[in-house]
């Protein structure tokens, strides 16, 4: 049985010598396709990595020139807090009809639409987050929102603005398939000139805590 | 009546096929043969990956290009009290410069208002690829594919 199945394997080993070094070199160019077709993916990827980091900058920019409020802290002087909502709307000269919320990023996510790829996916409602709040592991809990950091960000005095974009990317060699992208972005304004003086509001005024050892 | 008609092989033919049988039998410069016929595929592979990441390459350029002229124009200048947008499209021309180096086609790099509040920066270029395969919306393009990248940002207050 075993030799019947060497003097098998023998006689069509001999009848594909011929040729052989023509099936290696196609072998070779179908796995070298094969990872092409991969690194070209990756490199879209990376591509649209940068994309979307620029698009958070975007975002956050215009949320900071569009919502930002500038004023005289009687304690901390000139600094910006972004407005968020209609409570957090200072009492009076903010002019903007937008707050930074869903429906302003979805009005900057529509302008940028243009130059956007077509197999880039992007849900502005659910797929962008501002000031998200992190789990103990450094994830982002999607739908959360940190509004203290609006009005108070890293520095202890200005409000800031992180944006999440989480993105789908449609593969070309794995058809049907998308990868998923995600990256942010910071923005964070300062005041140097004081324009208004006015009596803010109690809940946006800082207060230090000191620990007394 | 129905029938059918046999064809002969005239001497000539039969020295042909005797000829090319033989030539098949010599195994001098088989492999130079198999050679040849993969080398279209191997030239195939090669010009399909300068041209997707020669593409991807472009692509990125543009894009970081369209968001520093974007980021430039929205930036309020107090002392002339107004924006600088032949300042961000220096800006744009300059990393397209750094970045991709003196080019064959013209890179246009457009600034302009997008309602009263927003500037809208656009680069865009009809490449011509060393292999012209692929474009990035799909298989097969074989002219040039224009590579546009855009970015709409708030202006600053004044």
């Amino acid at each position: 049985m075993v030799k019947n199945i060497k003097n098998k394997f023998q006689k069509l080993y001999k009848f594909r010598k011929k040729g052989s070094i023509l099936i290696v070199t196609l072998f070779y160019v179908l796995m070298a396709l094969a990872f092409l077709g991969f690194s070209y993916d990756i490199a879209r990827i990376m591509y649209l990595k940068s994309y979307t980091r620029n698009l958070a900058s975007v975002i956050a920019l215009s949320i900071v020139n569009e919502c930002g409020h500038v004023y005289q802290d009687s304690v901390n002087g000139a600094r910006v807090v972004i407005v968020h909502d209609v409570e957090s709307r200072p009492l009076k000269d903010y002019k903007s009809p937008y707050y930074a919320d869903k429906r302003y990023v979805r009005e900057i996510f529509n302008r940028n639409k243009s130059g956007m790829d077509k197999t880039y996916h992007v849900d502005p409602d659910k797929d962008i987050l501002l000031n998200p709040y992190y789990t103990g592991s450094g994830n982002v809990i999607p739908g959360s929102i940190n509004k203290r950091r609006f009005e108070i960000g890293s520095d202890g005095i200005n409000g800031e603005v992180e944006v999440h974009i989480t993105a789908k990317v449609d593969l070309f060699f794995l058809p049907g398939r998308q990868a998923t992208i995600h990256e942010s972005a910071i923005a964070q304004p300062s005041a140097t000139l004081t324009r208004h003086y006015e009596i803010i509001r109690e809940e946006q005024r800082i207060f230090f805590e000191y620990i007394n050892w | 009546m129905t029938g059918f008609s046999q064809t002969y092989l005239t001497f000539k033919e039969v020295g042909w096929f005797y000829m090319f049988k033989s030539l098949m039998k010599k195994k001098k410069g088989q492999a130079m043969i198999e050679m040849v016929c993969v080398l279209g595929l191997y030239l195939f592979l090669i010009g399909f990956m300068i041209t997707g990441f020669q593409i991807m390459h472009n692509k990125m350029v543009y894009s970081m290009a369209a968001y520093e002229g974007v980021r430039t124009a929205i930036a309020y200048n107090p002392t002339t009290g107004g924006y600088n947008i032949s300042g961000a499209k220096d800006r744009a021309e300059k990393i397209l410069k750094s970045q991709i180096g003196e080019t064959n086609g013209l890179i246009r790099v457009e600034i302009v208002p997008d309602g009263s509040d927003y500037y809208k920066c656009t680069v865009e270029a009809d490449v011509k690829f060393l292999f012209p395969i692929i474009n990035p919306n799909g298989l097969g393009a074989m002219r040039e594919s224009t590579i546009s990248t855009s970015f709409t940002m708030r202006k600053e207050r004044p």
